[in-house]
């Protein structure tokens, strides 16, 4: 056991029992989620506004069509009960039941890395999904796509579409939202799901300092230094890229990306003054590939 | 109906410490409580299928809710809750140190942090962190590692000190 670890236990204990109210109403709240999922359930023939998938008719068309999606049928992606879904070698970026988080922010990767669409349906049926992009350039609102949900896995059924870059951006647009009618009863599922590292760097973190898919050779970024002068830079990238990063003429380290782990973290010890606003300039080498990332350096910008 | 009150039982005699798992994810009362909620009811339709204590199974859908379709909520923000302090901790106390940890705990990726709280928080072995975030127990350890050297280097910890 270590003194890190020792405090460790004790900061997350006093931020857990810290002033944390209880709430006296979150019986009736999950009761209200539940009650909510069952009345949408029983109108699951209807149509049901959902987030953050896209689909589109000329999906099945289009060219170009990657093959780092397996071919179907994949292993099932749903758990027993159609509430988790799960891939390996996937990032799940969304997963919506069709009786609950209608309306929700959909999200789309800054990359071209295809989608694979699933839905889970207790009983076997069909899924039409309607875009209803409003993104004049690159959506594309009315195209709609078809999904059988007809593939047998423990618990249910599922179905599952493949979209590349393009058929993605067809239907989504930047900021997408799909419309989707079933005609089978029962409390459907639907996940999208991104290849994940150690192909592709996870899809989102939520501070991203500089981004290797716009850069792919690398750049200069902002970035700030640690009270004590010292540098620290994290990020994320696929193995067999080498990231190196200097402050001026100042080399503060680099890293040979494995694959142990898509997180990377390069430091250098005290050599600057506290808190300064540094330009760092990072360069990649080994693998040809756009996919790394610096998600932070240095104390956020006030 | 027997379910029904089982569950409303376990709501309301576990929910509060569950809570207390997502804060230490989430960092954010209101993100937890919604959280929690998602958890919950997600829960509730696998409830008749839940083997062994249920406790475990939602604190796994609470991490795997956390680690996924949440991400996507986040995305391109900056907490401000968790900027840190303008003025540099004079690093003299046990306080300002824990101080400084729980900051540094806020800037780790979501499934390293996940994987902190589960190990120094829940108690949680590799094999079960392993189990709960559905990656291998190498993974975990990697990634536990990685935290931990992240956080021991980290400036706001230069006062801590190392291992005992």
């Amino acid at each position: 056991m270590t003194a890190l670890e020792d405090d460790l236990r004790a900061a997350l204990r006093d931020r857990a029992t810290g002033d944390l109210p209880d709430n006296p109403t979150r019986t009736a709240a999950v009761r209200a989620r539940i009650r909510q999922a069952r009345a949408r359930r029983t109108a699951a023939a209807a149509a049901v506004v959902v987030a953050a998938l896209a689909g589109t008719a000329a999906v099945l068309g289009l060219p170009g069509r990657t093959r780092t999606i397996p071919a179907a049928p994949l292993r099932p992606v749903f758990d027993r009960t159609g509430t988790e879904a799960h891939l390996p070698g996937y990032d799940t970026l969304s997963f919506l039941l069709f009786a609950e988080n209608g309306g929700a922010g959909g999200e789309m990767a800054p990359d071209d890395r295809p989608y694979l669409v699933a839905v889970y349906c207790p009983t076997p049926g069909h899924a039409e999904l309607t875009g209803a992009s409003i993104d004049a350039k690159a959506g594309a609102p009315g195209n709609s796509a078809r999904i059988s949900c007809d593939q047998p896995i423990p618990g249910g059924y599922q179905g599952t579409l493949e979209l590349d870059a393009a058929a993605r951006r067809a239907l989504f647009g930047t900021n997408g939202q799909v419309s989707a009618v079933v005609d089978s009863k029962g409390l459907w599922a639907i996940a999208l799901l991104a290849p994940g590292w150690p192909d592709w760097v996870p899809t989102t973190e939520p501070i991203l300092t500089f981004d290797g898919r716009e850069h792919p050779d690398g750049g200069t970024f902002t970035g700030w230094l640690q009270d004590d002068g010292s540098i620290q830079i994290e990020g994320q990238c696929i193995p067999g890229v080498v990231l190196s990063f200097r402050v001026g003429h100042t080399d503060v380290g680099s890293v040979r990306c494995t694959d142990a782990a898509a997180d990377y973290g390069v430091g250098r010890a005290p050599f600057g003054a506290p808190r300064a606003k540094v330009q760092i300039t990072v360069s990649r080498t080994g693998l040809d590939t756009n996919q790394w990332t610096v998600l932070r350096a240095g104390p956020p910008q006030p | 109906m027997a379910d029904r009150a089982e569950f409303d039982a376990f709501v309301a005699a576990r929910s509060r410490g569950l809570l207390r798992t997502a804060y230490l994810l989430t960092r954010d009362h209101g993100q937890a409580e919604d959280l929690l909620q998602t958890a919950l009811t997600k829960s509730w339709f696998a409830w008749r299928r839940i083997d062994g204590a249920p406790e475990v199974y939602v604190r796994k859908v609470i991490v795997t809710t956390y680690a996924t379709w949440w991400r996507r909520r986040w995305r391109g923000e900056t907490p401000t809750a968790e900027l840190p302090d303008t003025a540099a901790p004079d690093g003299t106390t046990a306080v300002d140190s824990r101080d400084a940890l729980d900051r540094a705990i806020g800037r780790l990726p979501r499934r390293q942090r996940a994987i902190i709280v589960l190990r120094y928080y829940e108690d949680l072995s590799e094999a079960e962190i392993a189990t709960a975030l559905g990656i291998s127990a190498g993974t975990v350890k990697s990634q536990a590692s990685r935290a931990l050297a992240t956080l021991r280097r980290s400036a706001d910890l230069s006062t801590t000190g190392g291992d005992r």
